[in-house]
Formats: C-alpha cells, structure tokens, sequence
C-alpha cells in the first residue's frame, strides 16, 4: 500500500491548484481518522469528505466540483 | 534510541543563564511570533527572578494564550482502570510495598458502568489510567479502550480515549494504533538521573532509558500523538522544565512532530509515601513554570490537573492553560461510588479541586472561559505531523472555537443545570459574534439549529 499510497499523493498533488487547495488522505483506526498525507494549503475553511472506502476517507478543502470528480476517480483506483 | 538528556548540559545552562531586561522581552517576543524557545533561552527566563521581569513573563504568557488559543478550555476526566502496580515508585499511594491500599482492576461491567456515570455528567473525553502491571499489557489495555468507545448512555459517548500507561514496544503501541486511541501519555515524573534512580528504586520503572524513549518507540509504532510530563517537586523545578523542553525538541528532531501536551503536576499527599520536601514547588514558583512552559512550546497543549485547588486552578489558567480534568474522581469505581471525602487507601493521590463537573462547567461560563469537550482533530485526519500545520498559522482559534461551541451547545442541550443554560446560550452569543469569517459563521449556525433538533457529534 505504500507505493500506491505515494502515486495517489503525487497524482493528487498534479491534480489540485496548491495555493488555493488542499486535499488530504486519512485512515481509520476504530475512532480515530488519521493523517497519512497531504498536498495543497490550508484554506481554513469547512472541510469536504470527498470519498470513503474500507479504513480510508478523502478529505477536501477549496476543491471545484471537477477536480473533486477527478479525485473521487483517483482515489477509487488507490482503493483497488 | 537512547538516553538523550544531558543533565550536565542542563545544570550548565541554568548557571550560566544571564537575564537582562532586553534579553527577557526579546524572549518573550519570539514566543509571541510563534517561535518555539530554544533551551538557552528558555533557561534565561527560569533565571529571571526580580518581580518585574516575572511580572513581564506572566504578561507574556497571558498575551500567548489569548493570541492562539483564546478562551477555549478544553475538558477531560480520567478513569483509573487498574491500581495493581509493580514498581515502588516513592511519591506513589500505588506502588507495590504500600500495603495499604485496595487493590482492583475494573471488570468489563464495571468499566461499563463507570463509563456510563460519565457520559450521564456530560463527559465526552476520558485519559484511562493503568499502573504498571503484567496484567496490564497492550491487549488488555486495547481491549479496554474498544469497550470505553463501544458503551453509550443515551447521547452520551466517549469520543476520545487517552491512555496513561506504562512504555511499551512497538508491537504493543501498534495494538493500540489499532483501535483507535488519542494520546499516549507517559511522564518522565524526572528529568534528572539521580533523582529518578532515588525515586524509582525497583521495578520496571526503574529504568529511565526505557521510560524516556517512550514515546519514541510510539511514534515508531506510528502512535504520533503523544504526552510528556513530569512529576514538580522530585528535583529543581527550573530543571524540570528543560527536560521537558528538551524532550520537546528530541521528538521534534527526531519524528518532525511534537508531544501534543505537556503535564505539570505537583507532588500531593498519598497514602505511604516517603519524599524529602526539599525541592517543594510553591505556588509563587509553580505560576513561574507554567508561564515559562507556556512561552517555550506556544503550539503544545497543556495539562493542569486536579491536583491543584480550583483557586490556583483559576490564577493558572491565564497564564496558557489549555486542557483541565474535571468532576475528577481517581478512586477505582469513583464515578458509580465516591466517598463524601477521599480515603488515601483506595487512590493514587489527593486532588485539590474535587469539584463536580457541573460546579466546574458553571465557574467557566461565568468567568468567560468557554469550555469545549471538542475531539474533530483526530476524526478529520488532523493529527501528528498535519497537526503542527494547523497550529503554525492561528488554526487553533479558527477551527477550535466554532467547535468548542458546539460540543458546549451539546451540554447544553443534554446535561446542564439552568444556571449554566442561562448563562451557556449568553456566551454562545457572544463567541458567535466574535467569529470574522462569515463562511464559519454561517455553518455554525446551521449546525447549532441541527444540534437543537437532535443532531449529534457535529464538527468543522
């Protein structure tokens, strides 16, 4: 899962305006959601949960609706 | 790892520390700005004694804390899950010769039940206390936390476990990655060799190479949320506070994070204990340590416990206080059957504020603290080294208000006296006034309405 977890972080990174976004990656351990990575700036604004499958969750800030698609798309494969 | 504090280094700094009045309030501005404090400098405002240049310190902390984390005070209880303990440690009601006491480790109902006594109150947030045992292993610890956060009564849950145990290895601290804890804490109890070999003169504890590195095998494990602390009136209080400091900057170096709080209790009465009161720490000193702490790690949270009596409790907490217990009760089974006074023979230590959650909450409010029982951080992924990020940029008061404001709502709704509610839903107003970014703003309040009608568990 670690190569596949640096190919979605660099994907993610290609795919989002750094300065004006930021997306990050977590995983679940029973309650606790955490961190595995992220690109982008805070935006310190609400963030979206963009995707949720298994342990992981997607999370976004600042995102349009087509980079959100895009990153949905993206993180689908990284599940796979 | 290995031991990485010098205490030569330490005693060294403090000798040679020279303050001046220029020096101090240079110190205090690159607190100010954000900066974390280097030991050097740290040491000059410990060495800082005239009244006017510990006035200017306490000023200073004051000003930090207003500026990153305003009137936030974020609330805890702990839940001693188990007493039986196989260290002697000498400050300790618990350690293994004491006789005395009442030995017991919760059952699963028990510990249901217990759980259950304080979600009834309100609490949201808990620190599971262990003493070190075999008994007492990472599985046993795991499956104590699943049934903490798998036990609900009515709205009531505890979202966020904490764990004060003994060091373990990788492997166990990963068992406890697993099911979701929030932080590890360990307490050096004393930075300073000789006093820890004093103090800690059998069992495992006894080793401080393996207490100190902690936390390290903790984050190796992938644990990136730990606590430090240490044991005031062990050894020389200003040494303390640059062990503390310096075990800051090692996991900083080392991980690229630091430890998420820092603890600070004093020494209290318990049951069978033998220590010298040679190094006491008075209350006049202990203000001095908390608003030096409280200069050198602006972005740490801080602990002070209810060891202390609710009115130093107050004075202290100006000075960057960020998390307190609250309704304490540290007798096994104490939230279901607590005595009217507290019998040494069944806890770890006298508290001096055994208020109740509600006496606590009401004082809060009423002195314009706003408590929050808040726990979004660690269910948004924003923890460990994304955390510090958060912190560096004025985060803290950003995100951490409108969600101290919910979780207060929600105790509002759900346990609070009408003395707290008449006040609560005033202070609610005015926090919500203060909020600047209208996009906030306006969530909140859509949140708020939905937390009227039922909704739970809402953060940003």
């Amino acid at each position: 899962m670690a190569n596949a977890t640096y190919i979605f972080k660099d994907k993610a990174k290609e795919l989002i305006d750094e300065e004006e976004m930021k997306v990050w990656l977590s995983k679940k351990h029973g309650r606790r959601v955490e961190y595995v990575f992220k690109v982008g700036t805070e935006q310190f604004s609400p963030p979206t949960q963009l995707a949720e499958e298994g342990d992981y969750v997607l999370f976004s800030q600042g995102t349009t609706d087509e980079v959100e698609q895009e990153l949905k798309e993206l993180f689908g494969q990284f599940i796979k | 790892m290995s031991d990485f504090i010098n205490d030569e280094k330490l005693e060294t700094m403090l000798d040679e520390a020279e303050p001046t009045a220029e020096e101090i309030d240079r110190i205090i501005e690159k607190s100010l700005n954000k900066e974390r404090l280097s030991l050097e400098e740290t040491a000059t405002l410990l060495q800082a004694d005239k009244p006017e240049w510990i006035e200017k310190i306490f000023d200073g902390a004051r000003r930090l804390k207003s500026k990153i984390y305003g009137d936030r005070v974020v609330l805890f209880a702990p839940l001693y899950i188990g007493n039986k303990c196989i260290n002697d440690c000498e400050y300790c009601g618990f350690k293994a010769s004491n006789q005395d006491v009442e030995r017991n480790t919760l059952s699963e109902e028990q510990l249901r039940q217990q759980v259950k006594a304080m979600e009834s109150q309100g609490q949201k947030r808990s620190i599971l206390v262990y003493g070190e045992h075999p008994d007492y292993d990472a599985d046993f610890i795991a499956d104590t936390v699943e049934t903490v956060y798998d036990t609900t009564e009515g709205n009531g849950e505890i979202r966020r476990v904490n764990i004060n145990a003994a060091p373990l290895d990788v492997e166990g601290y990963k068992k406890l990655k697993d099911v979701g804890i929030g932080t590890y804490q360990i307490f050096q109890e004393t930075y300073h060799h000789e006093t820890y070999q004093q103090v800690h003169p059998s069992g495992p504890k006894s080793d401080f190479e393996w207490r100190l590195t902690g936390l390290d095998r903790a984050m190796e494990a992938g644990v990136d949320d730990v606590g430090i602390g240490a044991l005031f009136g062990l050894y020389d209080w200003k040494y303390e506070v640059l062990g503390l400091l310096e075990h800051t900057i090692h996991l900083e170096d080392e991980f690229d994070v630091g430890p998420h709080t820092i603890s600070f209790p004093r020494i209290n009465d318990a049951s069978g204990i033998n220590i010298d009161d040679k190094y006491e720490v008075n209350d006049e000193e202990f203000k001095r340590l908390v608003a030096i702490l409280r200069l050198a790690v602006p972005y740490t949270g801080m602990i002070l416990t209810a060891r202390e009596d609710p009115e130093l409790r107050d004075e202290v907490m100006e000075f960057g206080v960020s998390q307190i217990d609250a309704g304490t009760r540290i007798e096994m089974e104490g939230y279901t059957h607590a005595d009217e006074e507290q019998n040494l023979d069944k806890e770890q230590f006298e508290i001096g504020d055994t208020r109740s959650l509600e006496e606590v909450m009401y004082e809060l409010v009423r002195d314009g603290y706003l408590p929050s029982f808040c726990t979004a951080c660690y269910r948004l992924g924003r923890t460990g080294e994304h955390f510090m990020e958060f912190a560096i940029p004025g985060f803290i008061k950003r995100y951490c208000t409108p969600n101290a404001i919910l979780t207060f709502k929600e105790y509002l709704e759900d346990y609070a006296s009408q003395r707290i509610i008449d006040e609560g839903e005033k202070l609610i107003e005015e926090k919500l006034e203060e909020i600047e970014k209208e996009d906030i703003k306006t969530e909140l309040i859509e949140k708020l309405e939905r937390v009227e009608d039922g909704e739970r568990d809402l953060y940003f």
